[in-house]
């Protein structure tokens, strides 16, 4: 589950979780609801996004960093 | 196998009531930590070995209350000093000849990290494989129960399940269960802790007083 796979590209999970942050801050559970995935797994994605500095935590949850932005773009390029 | 060895290998167990040891581990659902399920409440139980019938049985029995879990916001998570590529080829091999696939995360616990921080090794059952232990650990990471059974026993999964449901029910209306209680059976009032309030018990109507100490009611 890591966020970035060996390749160096972001995982599939990261990539869904990047673009719900893009367009609103959202905490974990609504992310974990919106997804349709077990609370822990979102937690634990988020908490490796979070240490990778794909995004920042706010208290009405978490959004989106430049360099979350960022990786999102190379990976749709 | 040294006394020395042993020794390192046994921790003290954590107890009821004090908080979960936290662990960073890698499972078959990637790197989790303890704190990753904080919110929820966790079932932590460890097995001896993959590939072992007793243990087989036991992980196609979790997986069928896995749903009545969830339903109930418990998650489940297995431990054993297996590798991660043993864990996987154990499942797809469960999934392949029983036709039953397990959706909860295995830790890779080959340091026995996990192990040692909850006391499940028992060096005079084995040295090096986990006894088999439950954790019950609630949303805010306290551990509520523990069960342990030795490397012969399997676990009764209904236990489990009956164990959740209680602690759930005495939670929600600060209430105890009975023996061999069930959801739906009638649960425990608590004792009086006064003369005043013992003697206004056996006054009072609309709950089952068998004595001051001994009342129960429906919920």
């Amino acid at each position: 589950m890591a966020c970035v796979t060996e390749s160096g590209k972001i995982s599939e999970q990261t990539k869904k979780l990047l673009l719900l942050l893009r367009d609103t801050i959202s905490p974990a559970d609504v992310l974990a609801e919106t997804l349709d995935a077990p609370f822990f797994k979102i937690r634990a994605s988020l908490r490796q996004m979070k240490e990778a500095g794909f995004i920042h935590e706010t208290e009405q949850g978490y959004t989106i960093t430049n360099k979350g932005l960022e990786v999102l773009h190379l990976q749709d390029a | 196998m040294s006394e020395q060895f042993v020794a390192s290998n046994v921790n003290p167990m954590p107890r009821i009531g004090e908080k979960a040891p936290n662990f960073e581990a890698v499972t078959t659902h990637g790197t989790l930590r303890l704190s990753d399920y904080a919110g929820s409440w966790l079932i932590l139980f460890s097995h001896p070995a993959d590939f072992t019938p007793v243990c087989t049985t036991e992980f196609i029995a979790f997986q069928e209350i896995y749903p009545e879990l969830k339903k109930l916001g418990v998650e489940l998570l297995g431990v054993s000093v297996d590798s991660l590529y043993s864990h996987i080829a154990w499942t797809r091999n469960i999934e392949e000849k029983m036709g039953v696939r397990i959706e909860f995360p295995i830790v890779a616990d080959l340091d026995m990290n996990v192990a040692k921080k909850f006391g499940m090794i028992m060096p005079e059952e084995h040295s090096t494989e986990a006894v088999r232990a439950v954790f019950i650990i609630d949303d805010k990471q306290i551990i509520r129960a523990i069960i342990y059974y030795p490397l012969s026993a399997g676990r009764n999964m209904s236990e489990v399940l009956r164990l959740i449901q209680a602690l759930k029910t005495s939670d929600a209306h600060r209430v105890a269960t009975p023996a061999n209680w069930h959801p739906g059976d009638a649960v425990i009032v608590p004792t009086p802790t006064t003369v005043e309030e013992a003697e206004a018990r056996m006054m009072e109507q609309d709950i089952e007083v068998i004595d001051w100490y001994l009342s129960k009611k429906k919920i």
